[in-house]
């Protein structure tokens, strides 16, 4: 969807020697210092550790050595991510004045070895408590597309760096659609991986449970790059699954060889926009999905995650709106509240629905290796809107944005975004979604979309 | 260990006479739709149970949320899930 360079490109020149690791830090920091103001993307640069870590990389490569697979390519988090020496955030002013991080999570550490470059963290919807990233005290991240849109969310920053062309790929968390939201949004790719595939440790949870973290970039190549480089074990993430590097960029060129492809019907269509539905048709094409299946009991699971995340977000948040509901976000704070006080019943119903639904969706892959739907009800939303209309119901913009990719990430399935071309001018996100571990299925999808729409 | 605020509210509505406390009958919050009424004397209730203090305005915000979110959560409340469906936990000792 964008002409501005992939992280490929960027570290394949870097390789070359075409470019130095510097020179792509210095121009990244400068394009950060002219768009930043306008877009609100970032919440911190990082120029300092930018700039040595380039110069490091430019070292390695005069002196000779095989350079990492992400060197000399600038990159940022979100600011729920532990970054050293910056306070971490979680887009909350709750955390202004902690310390700063001692150390990097580790994510960013394997950023860091893999060779990329961190330019800064980035703006996010409140405790990641959002869907559109309209932060009342570090303001609304604009879409690049067109700026009286939001950017998606709660990973705003992240889509919005990407699309305005600052950095080629960036880290983010997707608990109920976090990551498929503003990659739909700006019009760019994302992988949320499978539960408990990369480890969370040094990022602050949001509810543990559901919380899952992965990268954002500009083609699926990119997202194939930049997960394996995060992937393996961390025993400091109690729900991390400890699995060795299961490498993707291999067979990425695969594509569809031997995948059956279906659409998800049901609740997945019900609640698709026009836009949605006509680009999930597009992908069904190129795919050449056949069937239509449908995931039974998904307005349940959309319900159990609804549950889930009220229940122990707002359990999280109990001690400070206890002592400091002044600092709170006040377009959340009466939702975590709400949550605080749920019925320990409702939790425990939502917790055993989990288990019944994961095993309808294996079903459906003993037939199918790969489902199809939209990522979003319809193309980004306005700044401040309140109410949207899907196929003629009006339904409140920010609960309901994630009304297709919540129910899948509570059963923590592993699954790409490919963003395709709108006639409203708008991109829209399709979700490629694949049975548990088989991150490879899904951006192998990725990989032949991205290529079937370049050829159409 | 923090002391809960002492208030009436705190246990009162759920130990005497429920008729007199919601006027739609007690609710039974696992499955059935609260009025807002009801949702009210819940926040009072439980946000005390909680010590969150919560002025009226908030108070009445806090209910129309947890009025939303029991709608939203209806079709699960209403799941018919058999003995046998175990919550999947990813605790690992």
């Amino acid at each position: 969807m964008t002409t501005h360079p992939s992280a490929t490109d960027f570290a394949r020149q870097v390789a070359r020697g075409d470019v130095s690791a510097r020179e792509l830090a210095t121009a990244a920091l400068a394009q950060i210092e002219r768009d930043n103001p306008h877009i609100n993307a970032y919440t911190a640069v990082t120029a300092e550790r930018a700039l040595a870590e380039a110069d490091h990389i430019d070292a390695l490569r005069r002196q000779g050595e095989v350079l990492p697979p992400l060197a000399g390519v600038p990159y940022a988090v979100k600011n729920l991510f532990d970054v050293a020496g910056i306070t971490t955030l979680a887009g909350a002013r709750l955390y202004a004045a902690n310390a700063p991080a001692s150390q990097d999570a580790t994510l960013v550490a394997r950023m860091k070895s893999a060779g990329a470059v961190l330019t800064g963290a980035l703006n996010m919807d409140a405790y990641a408590y959002g869907f559109t990233t309209e932060n009342t005290h570090y303001g609304v991240t604009r879409n690049p597309l067109d700026p009286q849109r939001v950017a998606g969310g709660s990973s705003g920053g992240c889509g919005a760096a990407i699309a305005a062309g600052m950095v080629p790929c960036s880290l983010g968390s997707d608990t109920n659609g976090s990551i498929r939201v503003p990659s739909s949004f700006c019009g760019i790719y994302g992988l949320k991986p499978s539960f408990g595939r990369l480890p969370r440790s040094g990022s602050l949870p949001f509810v543990p449970n559901l919380d899952h973290l992965g990268p954002f970039a500009r083609s699926a190549e990119d997202v194939a790059l930049i997960y394996d480089a995060l992937q393996g074990p961390d025993a400091r993430d109690p729900a991390c699954a400890q699995r060795a590097c299961e490498a993707t960029l291999p067979d990425l060129t695969r594509g569809i060889e031997g995948l059956r492809v279906a659409v998800l019907g049901g609740h997945f269509t019900r609640w698709a926009g026009t836009e949605a539905r006509a680009a999930v048709a597009t992908a069904a094409r190129v795919l050449e999905a056949k069937d239509e299946v449908e995931l039974v009991d998904t307005a349940a699971a959309r319900a159990a995650a609804f549950i889930i995340t009220a229940a122990e977000a707002g359990n999280a948040y109990l001690p400070q709106l206890r002592e400091r509901p002044e600092d709170f976000e006040p377009l959340t704070r009466e939702r975590l509240s709400a949550g605080a006080l749920l019925p320990a019943a409702w939790y425990v119903q939502a917790q055993r629905l989990r288990a019944r639904y994961r095993a309808q969706a294996a079903e459906l892959f003993r037939h199918h290796d790969i489902l199809l739907a939209a990522a979003t009800p319809c193309p980004a939303t306005r700044i401040g809107q309140e109410t949207m209309d899907i196929n003629g119901t009006e339904v409140p913009v920010r609960p309901n944005i994630g009304l297709l990719t919540q129910p899948l990430s509570f059963i923590g399935l592993p699954i790409a975004v490919v963003p395709l071309a709108t006639a409203c001018g708008l991109p829209i996100g399709v979700q490629l979604i694949a049975p548990a571990w088989r991150e490879d299925l899904c951006l192998r999808a990725a990989w032949a979309l991205e290529q079937g729409l370049v050829r159409a | 260990m923090r002391t809960l605020p002492r208030r009436r509210a705190q246990v009162q509505p759920w130990l005497q006479n429920a008729s007199n406390e919601f006027p739609h009958g007690r609710p039974q919050l696992a499955s059935a739709p609260q009025s807002a009424q009801d949702w009210q004397i819940y926040v009072a209730v439980t946000a005390a149970m909680h010590g969150l203090e919560l002025d009226p305005a908030r108070q009445a915000e806090v209910a129309l949320q947890l009025q939303r979110i029991a709608l939203m959560a209806q079709p699960l409340l209403d799941y018919p899930l058999g003995s046998h469906d175990e919550s999947a936990p990813v605790f690992l000792p």
